[in-house]
């Protein structure tokens, strides 16, 4: 369900694709709450990137990427059109 | 479930629960500010005992400032209630051009008042569960 709210456009479900999950299980098996914490967000936000109901911020996006050592865009990824 | 979607669910079914006890003593006619002074205590009374309950139950996650999603959760919930609370005093004001009770005004506007904070948190806690 898109909504258009003045200037607060929230897409019905964010284009983008992710690697937090596999990325986070080779490091380690790292937990979903170690992630959170490393980059400063909840257990379910963490929850909610990996299973693409939401998208971060782009500052949280670098600080995921830096955690896991790698570019950005080896984490995230933008859907065809 | 997070803590913001619990203090959510809480918060709602409080407003729920207050805003009933609102209409009941509507129904029972009491005067006016007897009727909003009773349904103000009884609501600070019950958020604070349901945060209360909620924080020792989880004093790390309560003490944890709210992260991006549950920030734009909270923004998205306030500016659609806001829109709601609106609408429905705009419509309360059109009553009482019609009608002119003025008592009935009162009520509808705490009315609006509930409803819309009622659809705050339950936006809130819906958003934060199935995704922004």
């Amino acid at each position: 369900m898109a909504v258009a709210a003045g200037h607060l456009i929230v897409p019905a479900r964010p284009p983008i694709t992710n690697r937090v999950k596999a990325l986070r299980e080779a490091h380690g098996q790292m937990s979903q709450a170690e992630l959170g914490l490393a980059v400063g967000v909840t257990r379910q936000t963490i929850i909610a990137i990996e299973q693409g109901r939401y998208s971060p911020s782009l500052e949280t996006s670098f600080r995921i990427a830096r955690r896991f050592g790698v570019g950005l865009e080896e984490v995230f990824a933008w859907e065809g059109d | 479930m997070a803590f913001r979607e619990k203090t959510a669910w809480a918060m709602a079914v409080v407003m729920l629960l207050t805003g009933l006890f609102y209409a009941w003593q509507v129904t029972r006619a009491h005067a006016l500010l007897p009727a909003l002074v009773g349904y103000t205590i009884v609501a600070i009374v019950l958020s604070i005992v349901v945060h209360t309950a909620l924080a020792l139950g989880n004093p790390a996650d309560a003490r944890a400032p709210r992260d991006e999603r549950e920030r734009l959760a909270i923004a998205l919930a306030g500016y659609r209630s806001g829109v709601a609370l609106a609408a429905m005093v705009a419509t309360s004001a059109c009553v009482f051009v019609l009608v002119g009770d003025g008592r009935l005004l009162f009520h509808l506007v705490i009315g609006s008042l509930i409803v819309a904070q009622i659809g705050t948190y339950g936006q809130e806690a819906w958003l934060l569960r199935r995704g922004i």
